[in-house]
């Protein structure tokens, strides 16, 4: 049995305690805010089979398959609601056929959805739209209870929680701060799994925040049945303009409409800016001209951990230190994978998909 | 500006009601029986803090939804419903 | 200079909040020359304390309303601020609205203590009864109890007998004791302890234990000196103090001291361009209110108080402090809920699901308290007061909206506030 010290208490790092703890090793999980409060809770909560790049897609496809065998409390609000990747004209519904194409070949239903077709599906939507493709198998969850769900069963295998600032993480050991005192904790591992502020406890890993908006609204007469996302979307998650939006809205199991998204670099700023919610939403409107009469009922702004090649980074960095972040805008979708994949690699077992992709050493000689 | 005694015509859930102009919509709907005329739900419909803090009181008016009616005064020909789908929680 | 559509939204003081404080400090301002905008979530002016209904206030508004509209004070009533900047960027339902300076003067809310049973139809805020009968709810021969504390409870019963309603009780949880200090403290020609005393239907340490029935309110159980009583009734009106509304001033940046903002002499908040008056910072009823605002509306009109206006303030604010110490709530206040009774009553949370956690984020996060329409204003004042949990953050909207009213182009910032600009 080894000592594993988790840093971050958000989806990543609660998977990686439950797993850690479940294969018997002795866990402490270290975070200054509650279970799935930071990235976890800002996020959209969306298991969603992206379309991209072959690694990124094998571990997305990996961890929706592990999402799918855990039986998760009613309180995660889990909606298997479907995705509906919407095309304003021709040329986007070709990109729409060649998705479902890779979809396919990748054992995911997706079928497209005529113009005729898209009405019926979500009658919200404005008249005039190419058509759209459906990837049923795609889900909405409430993300801060399903990283309590992962906390619980970490609990269970006797993982503790540790309420404390990190402020250094070395090989074997971190440094942290409760109560205004400062110590060291030793440990066979550490395992970093602290979302944006990686780079601040790992200066030789970069991890950028891309910062989102999100807003919510109130419990209402049904408006969306899928998750609704133009296919615009996929080119401004890897934009660098500065400030890029897209048209994504969720149904809540309870009935409420989760608003999306935005993408913005160089800013760490949380505060919810104005300016950039009247272009979300009018883009989003823009799409739905009904949802200016939905009632909006909070605002929030998360931060999203982006690694320098978009990928996730996870595997050891060196002897008694690994790290498993820069998953962006899939956390959630990737967190079992994700725990899975580095549970196999520090156990040096053989891994269920290939590691290389995501090794934290691919960046080139300054990483560790 | 109009006068304690003149009354105006409203709809509340389709039914034509005579009320005193000047009134709030929360006042008026209690005045016309309440939350025994709304659906039942599980803890009714209240304002409870008749100032527009606590959202106790919404209502569908004129078609949209969440309106705080003790914020709002009734006007003549204005349409109001107690929502049966929206803004509730579901029962457990 | 032509004046283009932005200029036309750009003011010398945005006055937020129709009540006392916000008139005073509106008409004061804009008599000495400032050009005031005051916006108002109700349709009418005058505030929870001086409006009537929506064409009435109160006699002692009228002068306020006259002298506003002599100064040319600009109306912007059934509007909500949904976001603000220091030091008067607001974004509102209505469209966005710039000033160099700000009032705030957005006034209490009542503090509503989960009990059982009061979720049930019939039971009322004891404000939020008088405000509904100031808006027309017909009381006429309905059986009331008033219950909890404040000097409001009595105010609210006289008005409630004079719109015919039959007071059965007014249930005050403070002590005998202590309000008789109160009373004395007053000093001669107060009238509270009158009032108090010629009412036969008043008792102290006396509070709501349960509010009984099954579709509606049908009897309240009320503690009393050596034991219980039920009465039956139609309305409950509860209410356990007043609370200052600090969602505005929070995202101002305003530092918050004993849950009220904090201002200087001059009603000047910690945030430059932003002053408060009222009961935002203290509760202290209406005539400290208006005594802020004038201060408020000279400091930002560019003169200086008048002495004997800081003197009636500072009586003002002592009288404040004597209401705080002579209403503060007994223990047994906090422990009225049971497991299964309703925190939060927006997303129906019991009280059990929100107690089991050790702090309001965290409740928050696994609960859903605070999360619906009220966002969080009733059931986190009433988790402050029961568990002594921190205030949350506040986020836009800071008040729900329509989507659409969302839709606002970024403000530019407004000029340096200048002197000179005004004349």
């Amino acid at each position: 049995m080894s000592r594993i010290l988790v840093v971050g208490g958000g989806i990543v790092g609660t998977a990686i305690a439950a797993d850690q703890a479940e294969r018997g090793h002795d866990v402490v999980l270290i975070c200054d805010s509650p279970i799935g409060g930071g990235a976890t809770a800002a996020g959209m909560g969306h298991l969603i089979a992206l379309d991209g790049e072959a690694a990124k897609v094998e571990l997305t496809n990996y961890s929706l398959d592990l999402w799918r065998t855990v039986e998760l409390p009613d309180d995660c609000d889990l909606v298997v609601c479907g995705a509906l990747w919407v095309a304003a004209d021709d040329r986007e519904m070709q990109t729409a056929a060649a998705m479902r194409d890779r979809y396919l070949s990748r054992g995911i239903g997706a079928e497209l959805i005529p113009a005729a077709q898209l009405a019926e599906l979500e009658p919200e939507l404005r008249p005039g739209l190419a058509g759209g493709l459906r990837v049923p198998t795609d889900a909405v969850l409430y993300p801060p209870n399903a990283a309590r769900y992962y906390w619980h069963r970490a609990v269970k295998s006797r993982a503790r929680h540790l309420t404390a600032r990190v402020l250094t993480v070395e090989s074997h050991r971190v440094q942290l701060r409760d109560d205004s005192s400062e110590r060291w904790l030793e440990a066979d591992w550490v395992v970093v799994a602290a979302g944006d502020r990686t780079s601040a406890l790992l200066p030789e890993l970069s991890i950028r925040p891309k910062k989102g908006h999100v807003v919510i609204t109130t419990r209402d007469a049904p408006f969306v049945r899928h998750q609704v996302v133009e296919l615009g979307y996929v080119g401004t998650t890897k934009s660098r303009a500065p400030v890029s939006v897209a048209c994504n809205v969720q149904p809540r199991r309870r009935g409420q409409v989760l608003i999306g998204s935005s993408r913005q670099e160089d800013t760490h700023d949380p505060r919810v800016e104005p300016a950039v919610l009247d272009r979300m939403l009018r883009r989003a409107a823009s799409y739905f001209p009904g949802l200016t009469r939905l009632t909006a009922l909070r605002a929030w702004t998360g931060f999203r951990a982006v690694s320098e090649d978009g990928a996730p980074i996870i595997g050891s960095l060196r002897p008694g230190l690994a790290v498993a972040t820069g998953h962006e805008g899939l956390g959630i979708t990737q967190a079992p994978g994700t725990a899975r994949l580095l549970g196999q690699l520090l156990a040096e077992e053989p891994p269920d998909l290939s590691a290389a992709p995501f090794d934290p050493h691919r960046f080139g000689s300054e990483a560790a | 500006m109009t006068t304690d005694s003149e009354r105006v015509e409203v709809l509340i859930d389709g039914t034509v009601l005579h009320v005193a102009a000047n009134t709030s919509v929360a006042a008026a709907v209690l005045n016309h029986g309440g939350s025994a005329s709304l659906p039942s739900r599980r803890s009714g419909w209240t304002p409870l803090c008749g100032m527009g803090v606590c959202w106790g009181c919404r209502l569908t008016i004129d078609g949209q939804a969440n309106r705080r009616s003790c914020l709002i005064p009734v006007a003549a020909g204005m349409r109001i419903d107690t929502q049966p789908n929206g803004s509730e929680p579901e029962a457990p | 200079m032509s004046s283009t559509a932005s200029e036309a939204s750009t003011y010398d003081l945005a006055v937020i909040g129709g009540g006392p404080g916000g008139l005073a400090a509106a008409a004061t301002a804009a008599e000495l020359g400032a050009r005031v905008v005051l916006v108002d979530e109700s349709p009418a002016l005058g505030g929870q304390i001086w409006r009537q209904n929506r064409s009435r206030v109160v006699p002692a508004a009228q002068p306020w309303l006259a002298r506003l509209e002599a100064a040319g004070v600009e109306l912007r009533l059934g509007t909500t601020v949904w976001q603000a900047t220091p030091p008067g960027n607001l974004h509102t339902s209505q469209g966005p609205i710039r000033a160099r300076q700000t009032v705030l003067a957005c006034g209490a809310r009542e503090l509503l203590l989960p009990f059982p049973g009061w979720t049930l139809p019939g039971v009322h805020g004891v404000g939020g009864l008088q405000a509904l009968v100031h808006s027309g709810l017909e009381v006429r021969g309905r059986r009331v109890v008033l219950a909890g504390s404040g000097p409001l409870l009595l105010q609210v019963a006289a008005s409630l007998t004079s719109h015919g309603a039959q007071v059965l009780r007014v249930a005050e949880q403070a002590p005998l004791s202590r309000l008789a200090r109160f009373s004395l403290g007053l000093g001669p020609g107060k009238t509270w302890q009158a009032v108090t005393l010629a009412n036969p239907r008043f008792r102290a340490s006396s509070w709501p234990l349960e509010a009984l029935g099954t579709e509606r309110l049908e009897a309240v159980r009320l503690q009393r000196v050596g034991g219980s009583e039920i009465l039956p009734c139609d309305l409950l009106a509860v209410g356990f103090g007043l609370t200052p509304n600090l969602e505005l001033p929070r995202a101002l940046g305003c530092r918050i001291e004993e849950g009220a903002v904090a201002v200087d002499e001059h009603q000047r908040s910690s945030v430059r361009g932003v002053f408060a008056v009222g009961e935002v910072c203290g509760i202290k009823g209406a005539p400290g209110a208006l005594v802020d605002g004038l201060c408020a509306g000279a400091s930002a009109g560019g003169t200086t108080i008048a002495r004997p206006l800081l003197r009636k303030r500072d009586r003002q604010r002592r009288f404040g402090r004597l209401l705080t110490r002579t209403f503060s709530l007994r223990e047994e206040i906090r422990q009225l809920a049971r497991s299964e009774t309703t925190l939060c009553r927006c997303e129906q949370v019991d009280y059990a699901s929100v107690a089991a956690h050790p702090d309001w984020t965290s409740a928050k996060l696994a609960s859903r308290c605070g999360m619906g329409l009220c966002q969080g204003r009733i059931c986190g004042a009433a988790t402050q007061a029961l568990f002594g949990w921190g205030p949350h953050g506040v986020r836009p909207p800071l008040t729900p909206v329509p989507v659409g009213a969302l839709f606002s182009h970024d403000i530019p910032p407004p000029p340096p506030a200048s002197r000179e600009s005004r004349s």
